[in-house]
């Protein structure tokens, strides 16, 4: 069996305070050591297992979360691997960007139960276990059968379908070429390559921004509202939550529990996060609200900025800001009905931010924040109601390796490297392809090869 | 009925075709007392359809064949009438050497190496039944009341068992060329309780070399280069006869279509199975119906002949229709058939009941080769019949068998592809069948498997010394590439940069580093540093393809280490599918059937998922387990 390196987040998704990260395989520990800065150097070599180390994962200049990394040797891991884990900051932003590192550095997301089955193949589990690693797996296989047969087939699978399908066209005209160089075959091959990968490596691009965004209408923005004090954030959030006013109870502290609420505003999931804090930030007598407030900055993807002026932010706001850097903002121009904004001079004045402006004591306007954060988050990829099939990030991992292949074929062609070689990599783009839909492909190319090109004797 | 013993011998084979000859000589020089019986012996080696050897794959084949000592390449060479190296511009992987061949010479010289090889016997008789003691085969038996014990029977039967020619609705029992058909054989082989399938195939009609316009067709010369299969090979001064390409046009199209009826495939008279790839010129109007032209090509069938092969023509048509639409064709206005087109339909044996070595599951030193596994193309049969001779020696010899993987070469690919999918129609060789495309190439044929054939003991002392020769020519273009340095101010190295298009170099770069850039070629570096003419071309090829795409052969070969991982895993003979919980059971009949040596190979059966390979595998981690308690 081939055992890749491996990863997936081992904690459910959602908003614990911490995530937790897993890689299994050959190799996690030199990938682990290409992202982590320790904050107290150690020597890697000498490592030993089953020991914390704090630090940061830091790649290209960037620096993703402030983590704690535990390495440990396959003699007495879980799988019977090298492993890594990564214990960063919960909710899905940290987790997600560090995972999609890991990806883009050539780990594989790992199948459910796929750590599991490690384990036992490698013989850490005992084999009484066996039973339930067989249902495992054909879980996971009559998943992806059903998947294959019902999602993608026909009209919602379509800009799936049509990918694979000019990939296969591609690949059987280029071995028809190869195979039958005696059969009188158009040998413009070649320049097919050169015209038709580019726009396969679009559509994928849509598939992928589809993904994207199929995982904004699934999991939700994680939003966290900031702004001074008494400039209303607890009216917008209330605003936010009026269908759903049954859980917040006139009786002091039950909000305290409320971790988050989700939300629909037109159309589109948010995830508004620490309603506790931030009701206590409004309470004069609680200032330590101020530092959970902070808290949940970090966590969030959205940041709703209230506040009640017009002329640019002010001081504190700015400092409340600089703890936003690399979130998408929309600053609320809050009690619209009380403060008279000049709009233009305002939207001018919160510059690059996008201003809206609203009431939320009165409820007003609420529709135009929502156009906002469309405009912020969806880029259009998925158009209400046409039922297409959208990934899942499994799906986009597959659609990014399918696409580095293609990348390799325009390279190639740039390196004018002979078709042999060309068909190595558009092959790999459709073994990606097929790892979506559970197609192999290994007669396809030649039935399509005997079905399109005129050749024989 | 009294039958003449007419021989013991360690291994009979049974027909002496492509495969036939290979297996015969392949077993007695491994040193076997050998029987080849043949329906005639007029026709040993006989190329009933297309007068040429090689092409994409198939020339790959040949290749291996050679380097394993098989005769196919040196015979091919020592009777081409033209020699070419196809897609040369399309990648080094998929190059591939094609001969032009003198059937008659082709024919005659093996027969005559056949004849002469010590330990092999050649008789003319039709084989009608097997002798089987239990579940082993001990002889055969003959239509002329004589029968011959042997320890191993190969059978090559080629297109002859139960065999029909048709020609329009005219039904012949016949093997090709009006020979005689095997029917005997394929009953008995069905009462042994063996599956058959039925294929059918065609060839195209020879025309008379007099009656042919060639100033309205186009010439396609053979190449000038001292192209051969074999690096046995010394002499090249085989004379050059070009072939000539025309094209049909709407009017012969518009005949085969008035005619369909008559053709047999529409009339219905066909049982047989026939390859898409081969289809016949009323198939290829039927179905490309928006094309008005196909590409024919006219190949001379020899140096003592008029007759000509028109490639691409091949059909099922009464006479009268073939000579009425080929007339429609330039060149051939005036065109006079010799032999006409026509269909052969014929028995074969599931290959699916076979072992990677070649013999029957069923029937212990029972071995098939060639197109009665349901192959097609004489390089498929010769490959095959030199592994089974091979495989039915080393048996008797008690020794491990030979396996070739799918990461050795296209043998591999081939015999594995075969046991383990079976075809339902003639199958094949192209290169796109092959996962290590670019591992498994022509340049590269002997350095793969010569020490095999060596191992083995059928790659003698002078095909030996020459591998060593080449090995270590390679050896020291490698160290030359690694140690001369071009310098950007030599002006003749600056001067052929500009040439090529490629940057100019600053201060000095080594021979590996500039070799990797585009468009520059390995022998002009060998000139410019004053050593051409040192190395053979091959020599230099062979390490400028390596280091020119080093990071896709090292990816490739990165591949091939993982697949060769699950090659290693055995399953155990003993193993009861049945027993395997969790395995669907159309996975469990599947490999219940085929019965995989490996966990790789029981991966590449048609119907068996990745899951079900998961739950196998989960059972025999669990029964080692088992078993080491014990």
């Amino acid at each position: 069996m081939d055992f890749p390196l491996i990863c997936a987040a081992a904690t459910p998704e959602g908003v614990g305070g911490i995530a937790i990260l897993r890689l299994s395989g050959e190799g996690s520990w030199e990938l682990a050591r290409k992202i982590f800065q320790p904050h107290t150097p150690f020597d890697w070599d000498e490592a030993k297992g089953y020991q914390l180390h704090y630090g940061h994962i830091v790649f290209d200049g960037k620096i993703y979360d402030e983590v704690l990394l535990a390495l440990m040797k396959k003699e007495r891991s879980y799988t019977r691997e090298d492993m890594a884990e990564i214990q960063c900051h919960g909710g899905f932003l940290a987790a997600k960007r560090i995972l999609e590192l890991l990806i883009a550095l050539g780990a594989k997301l790992a199948l459910p139960g796929e750590f599991t089955k490690r384990a036992f193949f490698n013989g850490r589990i005992d084999l009484s276990q066996a039973e339930a690693v067989i249902e495992t797996i054909r879980a996971i296989d009559e998943k992806d059968l059903d998947f294959s047969l019902t999602r993608l087939k026909g009209d919602r699978g379509r800009g799936f379908l049509k990918i694979r399908d000019d990939l296969v066209a591609l690949i059987a005209e280029t071995e028809a070429v190869i195979d039958f160089p005696e059969d009188g075959l158009d040998d413009t091959v070649a320049a097919t390559i050169r015209k038709r990968v580019p726009a396969m490596i679009e559509a994928i691009d849509a598939e992928i921004a589809k993904a994207d965004e199929g995982r904004v209408y699934r999991h939700g923005i994680v939003t966290a509202i900031a702004g001074r004090t008494n400039v209303g954030k607890s009216s917008l959030m209330n605003a936010l939550l009026r269908e759903e006013r049954a859980i917040v109870t006139e009786i002091p502290g039950t909000t305290r529990d409320v971790i988050e609420d989700t939300v629909i505003l037109r159309g589109i999931p948010l995830r508004l996060m620490d309603t506790a804090g931030i009701r206590e930030t409004d309470d004069p007598v609680e200032k330590i609200g101020v530092t959970k407030s902070r808290e949940s900055l970090s966590r969030a993807e959205l940041i709703l900025f209230v506040t009640d002026r017009g002329d640019g932010f002010d001081g504190e706001e700015r400092e409340i800001l600089a703890g936003c850097a690399g979130k998408k903002v929309i600053v609320v121009c809050n009690k619209e009905d009380v403060v008279e904004y000049d709009r233009e001079a305002a939207a001018a004045a919160f510059a690059p931010h996008r201003a809206v402006f609203l009431s939320a004591k009165e409820g007003s306007h609420l529709e135009d924040l929502g156009d906002g954060i469309r405009e912020l988050f969806l880029t259009g990829a998925i158009t209400a109601d046409s039922g297409e099939w959208v990934g899942n990030l499994r799906h986009k991992e597959a659609f990014l390796r399918a696409k580095e292949h293609l990348l390799e074929v325009v390279k190639g062609q740039e390196l004018a490297m002979p078709l042999d070689f060309q068909v190595i990599d558009l092959r790999g783009a459709l073994e990606a392809l097929g790892e979506i839909n559970g197609e192999s492909i290994s007669m396809e190319i030649l039935d399509r090869v005997f079905s399109e090109f005129c050749i024989g004797k | 009925m009294n039958r003449y013993l007419g021989g013991k011998y360690d291994i009979i084979v049974v027909g002496g075709g492509h495969a036939g000859v290979e297996a015969s000589l392949a077993a007695a020089r491994l040193g076997m007392k050998t029987l080849l019986l043949s329906l005639s012996l007029d026709h040993i080696a006989l190329m009933p359809c297309n007068p040429s050897v090689g092409g994409p794959a198939k020339g790959h084949v040949v290749r291996e064949i050679d380097a394993l000592g098989g005769q196919m390449g040196i015979n091919a060479d020592a009777t081409q009438i033209q020699m070419r190296l196809l897609n040369t511009s399309k990648g080094p992987a998929v190059q591939a050497l094609r001969a032009q061949s003198d059937k008659h010479e082709y024919r005659v010289r093996m027969a005559w190496t056949v004849q002469n090889q010590e330990n092999l016997d050649v008789k003319q008789a039709a084989v009608e039944d097997l002798l089987i003691e239990g579940d082993h085969v001990a002889g055969v038996v003959c239509n002329n009341e004589t029968m011959f014990l042997g320890r191993a029977v190969i059978l090559t039967t080629g297109t002859y068992l139960r065999s029909r020619v048709i020609i329009g609705k005219l039904l012949t029992p016949a093997g090709p060329n009006n020979q005689p058909t095997a029917a005997k054989l394929s009953e008995s082989l069905k009462d042994l309780g063996l599956e058959l399938f039925r294929f059918k195939t065609g060839t195209p009609a020879r025309v008379d070399r007099r009656s042919v316009d060639f100033s309205k067709t186009k010439e396609q010369p053979g190449s000038d280069a001292p192209l051969a299969f074999s690096y046995m090979t010394k002499r090249f001064d085989r004379p050059k006869v070009p072939c000539y390409s025309t094209y049909t046009n709407p009017r012969t199209h518009e005949i085969i279509r008035e005619n369909l009826h008559l053709a047999p495939k529409y009339s219905g008279v066909i049982e047989g199975v026939g390859a898409r790839y081969c289809p016949s010129i009323e198939d290829k109007v039927v179905r490309f119906a928006d094309r008005d032209a196909h590409l024919l090509f006219l190949e001379p069938e020899g140096l003592y002949t008029n007759e000509i092969y028109v490639q691409g023509m091949s059909t099922g048509m009464p006479y009268e229709i073939q000579e009425k639409f080929m007339r429609t064709i330039a060149g051939l206005e005036h065109v006079k058939i010799m032999r006409p087109a026509y269909a052969i339909e014929y028995d074969g044996v599931v290959p699916t009941q076979l072992k990677p070595t070649l013999e029957y599951k069923a029937i212990g030193g029972l071995y098939g080769a060639g197109q009665i596994n349901g192959t097609s193309g004489y390089e498929e049969a010769a490959c095959q019949g030199l592994m089974a001779g091979i495989n039915a020696a080393l048996k008797l010899k008690e020794k491990e068998p030979l396996l070739l993987k799918r990461s050795d070469g296209y043998i591999g690919v081939l015999i594995d592809d075969l046991v383990n999918k079976g075809t339902n129609e003639p199958y094949r060789l192209f290169t796109s069948r092959a996962e290590y495309r670019l591992l498994l190439r022509n340049d590269n044929a002997d350095l793969r498997l010569t020490e095999i054939g060596r191992e083995i003991g059928l790659v003698d002392d002078e095909r030996w010394r020459v591998f060593n020769e080449r090995v270590e020519a390679i050896a020291s273009v490698t160290e030359w590439l690694g140690q001369v340095k071009f310098s950007g101010r030599d002006a003749k190295v600056a001067a052929y940069l500009e040439e090529k298009g490629s940057a100019p170099v600053d201060g000095g770069i080594s021979g590996t580093d500039l070799l990797k850039r585009p468009n520059i070629d390995i022998r002009d570096l060998a000139a410019l540093d004053g050593k051409a003419g040192r190395w053979r071309d091959d020599d230099l090829k062979e390490r400028e393809i390596e280091v020119k795409y080093e990071g896709y052969l090292r990816k490739q070969r990165e591949q091939v280490a993982r697949f060769e991982k699950t090659e290693g895993r055995r399953i155990p003979d003993d193993i009861d599918y049945g027993d395997v919980s969790g395995l669907r059971l159309e996975a469990a009949e599947k490999m219940a059937e085929i019965r995989p040596y490996t966990v790789g190979q029981a991966s590449r059966i048609s119907g068996v998922s990745p899951a079900d390979i998961s739950v196998l595998l989960v059972y025999l981690t669990e029964r080692r387990g088992k078993d080491g308690e014990k």
